[in-house]
């Protein structure tokens, strides 16, 4: 009878040891799987905006790769997972979801107000650091404590712009064409308050759906009103919209903000002579000659912009690593605002508060290429 | 100056949007199928027409090409597709269900295949500009202006004086009498689907040609034709075709009283307001 009962202790300590061996088997590879940081990335990668979304993405690989390369970050190789918005809200929730609930991601990066305005609530519910690198709504500077935005908002780039339109280019009245959206209508008023500000009047406001590309009647009531400047606020067709002012021969002075600034507006001829804002983020010469050497060109402005916004997230994990806490959306939101000002492409990123600070340069497309008239401080 | 301008712009694009609601008046008013894979075709044809541009075939021959593969597509549905499912008895619902699944599919394998990215055409007869009046013009608005009007009396002449037209009519009317009259509705009705394939081809390439291409678009573009063609009384080419140029020319000139980004609202405002008053359509016989 004791024997039996010791065979039994004997068979279940057995059973035990065996369970636990399969355990650590099967518990194994996931432990040396955990030692990447995974960082999540929602960007346009296809649709109308992809243009954009794939210069944003070609930084972050390039940044992860120049990492890891160098032994990542205290030993730990960096992963970034890609999902493909199209830079629409709807996609950025599932998307959001997908990489929180599946992937455990503690840091999101991503752009375009529309997409960032939806995760935001996400983003507190779940404690995901949320870092925006190129949205400029202004609805974003309080929609969430774990929300960082890497550019100024489009107030201050508006206001600057505005300013830059009334004091340089000495005009007394603008119209305004906008994408009738989350990130349109905000820029509408921010221009329009900055500009009847300074003095301005504005004759004119005519609001487009997101994606159209026929403006010709809303350009025939604008050109109606006789403005010195229009300023376009869309996100993409710019071309189009170019090619539409020349058609009816339009003769006034062409201001758009940071949206125009991608190499298919930039280089065709019709847009030759747009004055827009632009974020000083130049590329070091040693950086602009790895992006070429990978991808053929040199380094765009989203690009440079994503690149910045990636160092941000990259300097405050290494700092919650450095720190032995686990690297969560909540530690590196406390990491981030603890260190505050980061060392960017161009300049310090400084972030007081959950939006960064940088000047505003001014820009001139001339016959193809991108020609800096003025920085606004 | 402005009115004149607001007045040739909407003018033009009522008459794009005319050719389609005609080629899905065809459709509708001989089969009573609410033919949703017709925006796929409309999509479809653009992007044919971009590809064959793309292999260097001169504008006209790319059209003339794009448009006889969507003629094909048509029939193809209409054969493979839609009669399967109405000899087995299959509702209206059922098959406007199996024609929504048939634009995803185009609508997809367009975007798998070209990527849902904007493709600008090359820059060929589209981008030319003349001066009507005052009012510039370009090469491409000009084309979708005989276009619209081609296609119209096109349709009409094809229902008035033709025997295929004439059974078109008989079918229309009554097709289990066209079946006993041995006018076999079957044959009809793919010729109904390609010539209606056909016709949207045309509106698409001069879209594209001049916006660009998307592959997700086409259904915005029918959206609007239907609402040209039920307003019209679901039957009427005249009603259709007219209907959709007042309703451009009406969005359009709104933006004289309104800001632009009510012109989408002001469309179906009239819409509504038509229906109210006119429930069987402007076109129809009161009933």
């Amino acid at each position: 009878m004791a024997r039996n009962r010791l065979d039994f202790a004997h068979w279940t300590m057995r059973g035990i040891y065996l369970s636990g061996a399969l355990l650590s088997f099967l518990v194994g590879p996931a432990h040396a799987d955990d030692a990447k940081i995974k960082i999540g990335v929602i960007l346009p990668i296809t649709g109308p905006a992809s243009d954009g979304g794939n210069q944003e993405k070609r930084a972050l690989v390039l940044e992860v790769d120049q990492i890891n390369a160098k032994g990542g970050l205290h030993g730990h190789q960096i992963e970034l997972l890609i999902e493909d918005n199209q830079a629409k809200p709807d996609l950025s929730v599932v998307a959001f979801n997908k990489l929180t609930s599946l992937d455990d991601v503690p840091v999101i990066v991503s752009g375009f107000s529309g997409p960032v305005l939806a995760m935001a609530p996400l983003a507190t519910r779940k404690k995901v650091l949320l870092l925006n690198g190129g949205a400029q709504g202004d609805k974003l500077a309080d929609a969430s404590p774990y929300l960082f935005n890497c550019l100024p908002l489009v107030q201050n780039e508006l206001g600057a712009l505005a300013t830059f339109a009334i004091q340089d280019l000495h005009t007394k009245t603008a119209a305004i064409l906008f994408q009738n959206d989350a990130g349109g209508t905000p820029a509408r008023d921010d221009f329009a308050a900055a500009y009847t500000k300074l003095g301005g009047q504005i004759v004119d406001m005519e609001g487009v759906p997101f994606d159209d590309s026929n403006f010709r009647a809303e350009l025939a009531k604008i050109a109606a009103a006789k403005p010195d400047a229009v300023f376009a606020m869309i996100t993409q067709n710019f071309p189009q919209l170019a090619q539409q002012y020349l058609e009816q021969k339009l003769t006034f002075i062409r201001l758009a903000n940071t949206n125009i600034n991608v190499p298919a507006a930039i280089g065709d001829p019709a847009t030759s002579g747009f004055y827009h804002t632009a974020f000083k983020l130049e590329a070091p010469p040693e950086l602009n000659a790895a992006y070429k050497e990978r991808y053929g060109f040199d380094m765009e402005f989203y690009a440079r912009q994503f690149y910045n916004a990636l160092s941000v997230v990259l300097k405050a994990t290494d700092k919650v690593i450095a720190d032995n806490q686990p690297v969560t959306g909540e530690n590196l939101r406390a990491a981030l605002l603890a260190i505050g000002t980061f060392q960017g492409l161009s300049g310090p990123i400084v972030f007081k508060g959950n939006t960064a600070e940088m000047g505003i340069s001014i820009m001139q497309i001339q016959n193809g290429k991108d020609v800096p008239i003025k920085v606004m401080q | 100056m402005l009115f004149l301008r607001l007045l040739i712009d909407g003018i033009v694009n009522g008459c794009v949007l005319g050719t389609i609601a005609l080629s899905f008046t065809l459709i509708y008013s001989t089969t009573r199928l609410f033919h949703v894979a017709h925006a796929g075709v409309f999509t479809l044809g653009a992007y044919l027409v971009w590809t064959f541009l793309g292999l260097g075939l001169p504008g006209p021959v790319a059209v003339v090409l794009g448009a006889l593969c969507c003629m094909a597509l048509g029939a193809a549905t209409q054969q493979f597709l839609y009669t399967p499912l109405i000899e087995r008895r299959a509702s209206p619902l059922v098959v406007m269900i199996a024609s929504l699944g048939l634009l995803a599919i185009i609508e997809n394998a367009i975007a798998a295949i070209y990527t849902p990215n904007i493709l600008l055409f090359p820059p060929w007869w589209g981008k030319d500009i003349v001066q009507l009046g005052s009012v510039p013009i370009t090469y491409a608005q000009l084309l979708s202006l005989a276009m619209g009007l081609l296609a119209y009396v096109f349709l009409m002449g094809l229902a008035r004086f033709t025997l295929l037209g004439k059974r078109i009519r008989a079918v229309a009317s009554n097709a289990f009498l066209a079946e006993i009259r041995q006018l076999d509705p079957k044959r009809v009705t793919i010729w109904v689907y390609a010539i209606g394939s056909l016709l949207v081809c045309l509106p698409s390439s001069l879209i594209a040609a001049e916006f660009g291409l998307r592959p997700y678009s086409g259904l915005l573009y029918l959206l609007d034709a239907s609402i040209a063609m039920i307003a019209s009384g679901l039957g009427s080419f005249t009603g259709a075709f007219f209907l959709s140029i007042l309703l451009a020319v009406l969005q359009n000139l709104s933006l004289m009283v309104l800001p632009g980004q009510w012109s989408i609202g002001v469309t179906f405002f009239l819409f509504v307001f038509l229906m109210l008053f006119r429930p069987y359509g402007l076109f129809a016989h009161a009933r």
